[in-house]
């Protein structure tokens, strides 16, 4: 058993909350003096491709031998197979059905990694890469690794322990849906509109623009979609393919 | 990966897509009142509660829409110059930036890994779903045999990054006293010397890879098994390991060759093939001509011959024999005998203890009721079969009659598998039940008892059927129940696989390689079986490479030259 309060873990929560920090620019951006204000979403767009260095840095050492590696790439592979083949149908559905799996099957370092490297290789491939990139990767990440929270690695699958992935799928969908939106909304209306991002208006209004772009956008389209099919795949092959994990050895 | 014209165009319609969906949030979310040029109006409406500040529609105008337009463009462009920029990464950069990394390569590697697989994934998903079509298996059951897929592959890939990551073979290793805990064979000793040639026989299942493994060293570290005697330290062999293709990094054959003439096997002239569309033998062919340009002092081959047609069965024969004349060591696990070149040594690892299989010929299709009637032929008729753009056959008429086997011969590549595959396509599924070329796409269950039984359920025959037409393949199936289907060896699992879909009583079985990896006692067996099955008006195609098998069973031959299907006069 690794220990829980390691220098590592310090470094992953902290460039956690940091990104964290960067997610949600426009809820404290006008709190900021002025000339600060201005800078805070270039800031929060230059500051996540570091996070991501320092957190891969980090979990480097999660990487131990060849069979880890290679399991890493092959799921992050599979995942980024799963969502150029499901992209028609709601943007990454199934992609969330790998890295969740994955993810309680080998952990949480093991989970961040696989978010990570799940969006970053299927961006590559077909170069819808752009500054929303490293947002995805982070946020993917997160889902990965609170799935792998609490996980023993070589504990049996539990049928209470797929309905407690599906329900967490439902969850993180909708989570992931709300945390994109929230750096990206200000870019995605533009600055004319009633429900725009303003820095003059109070929190409160603009929480309220940013929840109903939210709603209107894709909480009720691509994130039910994305919730409920992911949950439907882990609820269907959740118990198998949890098992086929746990039987690699690596 | 795909080029750069359609990643730029995949782009361009991103960043079309985005300037739309401001122009339309702008009317939707109500524009601020540019101008006075009207397009149309939407009456407004007001929100309350929370959202009291939100107005939603209006007037459209015209400058509103360009201003939304003009405010959007900025952004359109950065996804185009992100999709531009990252066009030039690709694995082989990637691979070449890690090498250079002192931290980070690990992570840097994954990614380029996990990029070369993808094209991998795609066309597993395609075989496996076509494989589930063909057992009648539930759709959501798809993702088991793919994360199996994923699994296996990841494992083939951790071999070779080992094999990579241990130092070149100096000497010539040597084995003592060697037995893996478990094993019913007695202890092996082996001690390879320069120029020389071991031939490795035994019953499929007797150890043979496992010997090979631990030539390599790899037993212990790698597998993590636990074995007496002595072994050598891991270090990097010419190793050909059973299913080549896991180990093939890169999107097209030159990615793994380089861009070189003078290839063994025509390699040459197939540099721009698809890695994922490879045949079985194509990938025997591509990892020996990769293992053969490091000039390794040892080869370790486990089964070379088994999915090789002649005319490759015979350069091996000859590559071979340069090998030794060079003074490398090579060791050779095989059944077929007849392409090795002579003057061998040979150790036999059947141990006594061994079960013979006895001839079970006519005893299981006596289960089966009466439901076969007098059936009639089945015709195959088309213009082309093709496969990646490329045609294969042209013209392609068969006449399959009840009963009787027709063998379909032909090179590596010659399209062998695609015709099999159009004529499961082009009839109906209760008439033709085929088995996949990897026959582990099929299997989706944790154990072979829970796989039989599945099979029972599929196709709603007594429960039990299944089960004992697998006995008469294998006759003591007993202590393998408990396994999980990919445990077993390869003819065990293509003895499943036959006896799955045996219980869907098709009038025309198609099986892609029936016997490749059996040994000479399996294949009589799986013959014996074949012919009780023609006996009760079936009609079998398979394809193959082995002509003493397609002898033995098939009265009708047909062999793929130049794009034609040729009927073969059969040698008596």
């Amino acid at each position: 058993m690794k220990r829980v309060f390691s220098w590592q873990n310090g470094i992953l929560a902290l460039s956690s909350l940091i990104a964290l920090a960067a997610f949600s620019w426009p809820l404290f951006a006008p709190a900021l003096p002025e000339a600060a204000e201005l800078a805070a979403p270039v800031l929060a767009v230059a500051l996540l491709p570091l996070l991501i260095v320092v957190i891969g840095l980090v979990l480097e050492g999660a990487i131990s031998g060849p069979k880890q590696l290679a399991m890493l790439a092959t799921l992050a592979g599979l995942a980024a197979g799963t969502r150029i083949a499901t992209s028609g149908i709601g943007g990454f559905e199934l992609v969330f059905v790998v890295v969740i799996l994955g993810g309680r099957a080998f952990g949480v370092r093991y989970g961040l990694l696989l978010g990570i490297l799940s969006i970053a290789a299927s961006s590559l491939f077909f170069g819808g890469i752009g500054p929303w990139t490293s947002f995805q990767m982070i946020s993917v990440g997160w889902v990965g690794a609170l799935a792998g929270l609490g996980s023993a690695r070589s504990s049996k699958t539990r049928r209470s322990e797929v309905f407690g992935l599906a329900s967490y799928a439902l969850i993180a969908s909708y989570g992931f849906g709300l945390i994109m939106n929230l750096w990206f909304w200000p870019f995605a209306v533009g600055p004319q509109t009633s429900i725009s991002y303003s820095p003059d208006a109070s929190l409160i209004e603009n929480l309220g623009s940013f929840f109903f772009y939210s709603l209107a956008t894709s909480t009720l389209t691509w994130d039910t979609v994305r919730a409920i099919s992911t949950a439907v795949v882990i609820l269907a092959v959740g118990q198998p393919i949890l098992a086929i994990l746990r039987r690699a050895k690596i | 990966m795909p080029r750069l014209r359609s990643r730029f165009l995949l782009a361009f319609f991103l960043a079309l897509g985005f300037v739309l969906l401001r122009v339309i949030y702008s009317m939707v979310f109500g524009t601020a009142a540019y101008g006075s040029d009207v397009l149309f109006e939407i009456p407004q409406l007001r929100l309350s509660g929370p959202f009291s500040h939100i107005t939603l529609f209006g007037s459209v105008t015209i400058s509103g829409i360009v201003s939304s337009i003009n405010l959007a463009l900025p952004f359109a462009l950065v996804i185009l110059v992100f999709a531009l920029a990252s066009s030039w990464v690709n694995p082989a950069r990637l691979i070449g930036f890690a090498k250079k990394l002192r931290f980070g390569a690990n992570l840097v590697s994954a990614l380029a890994i996990a990029l070369v697989q993808l094209p991998g994934f795609l066309e597993a998903a395609k075989r496996v779903s076509f494989a589930m079509r063909l057992r009648g298996e539930k759709r959501s059951r798809y993702v088991v045999p793919i994360f199996e897929i994923a699994i296996a592959r990841a494992n083939s890939i951790a071999l070779r990054l080992f094999l990579e990551s241990t130092p070149k073979s100096r000497a010539l290793p040597k084995l003592a006293d060697f037995l893996p805990v478990g094993a019913s064979h007695k202890p092996v000793n082996v001690e390879l010397k320069a120029g020389e040639l071991l031939v490795l026989k035994g019953k499929t299942g007797t150890g043979k890879t496992g010997t090979l493994e631990a030539l390599a060293g790899i037993i212990k570290e790698f597998r993590g098994r636990e074995f007496l005697g002595e072994i050598p330290a891991p270090m990097q062999v010419g190793y050909l390991p059973q299913n080549p293709r896991d180990l093939l990094f890169g999107f097209v054959v030159s990615d793994e060759l380089g861009k070189t003439e003078n290839l063994p096997f025509g390699l040459s002239r197939k540099l721009d093939l698809p890695i994922s569309t490879l045949s079985e033998g194509e990938a025997v062919q591509v990892w020996l001509a990769k293992i053969l340009s490091q000039q390794h002092l040892v080869y370790l081959l486990d089964e070379p011959f088994a999915s090789l047609d002649k005319t490759a069965q015979a350069e091996l024969g000859t590559i071979i024999q340069v090998l030794l004349a060079a003074g490398k060591a090579v060791v050779i696990a095989e059944h077929q005998f007849s392409a090795i070149p002579a003057g061998y040594l040979e150790l036999d690892l059947d141990s006594s203890s061994s079960k013979d299989a006895k001839s079970i010929s006519g005893q299981i299709f006596e289960a089966i009721p009466e439901s076969f009637e007098a059936s009639e032929e089945i015709i195959f008729e088309t213009k082309a079969i093709t496969a990646a753009k490329t045609t294969l056959i042209q013209d392609v008429k068969l006449q399959l009659q009840p009963g009787t086997a027709t063998a379909i011969l032909g090179k590596n590549g010659a399209g062998k598998t695609s015709l099999l595959r159009a004529i499961s396509k082009s009839q109906k599924p209760d008439q033709v039940s085929m088995i996949p070329e990897v026959v582990e796409d099929f299997f989706v269950c944790q154990s072979l008892r829970e796989e039989l039984e599945r099979a029972d359920q599929i196709a709603k025959v007594t429960q039990g059927f299944t089960q004992k037409t697998l006995e008469s393949f294998i006759p003591e199936c007993g202590p393998l129940l408990d396994l999980h289907p990919r445990d077993l060896s390869a003819g065990q699992k293509l003895a499943l696989g036959c006896a799955m879909q045996l219980s869907h009583k098709p009038k025309l079985l198609l099986i892609d390689e029936p016997v490749k990896g059996f040994d000479s006692e399996l294949r009589e067996t799986a013959q014996e079986i074949l012919h009780c099955v023609l006996e009760t008006g079936t009609a079998i195609a398979f394809a193959t490479h082995d002509r003493e098998f397609a002898n033995s069973l098939a009265s009708t031959h047909f062999e793929i030259r130049d794009q034609m299907l040729c009927l073969v006069e059969v040698a008596k």
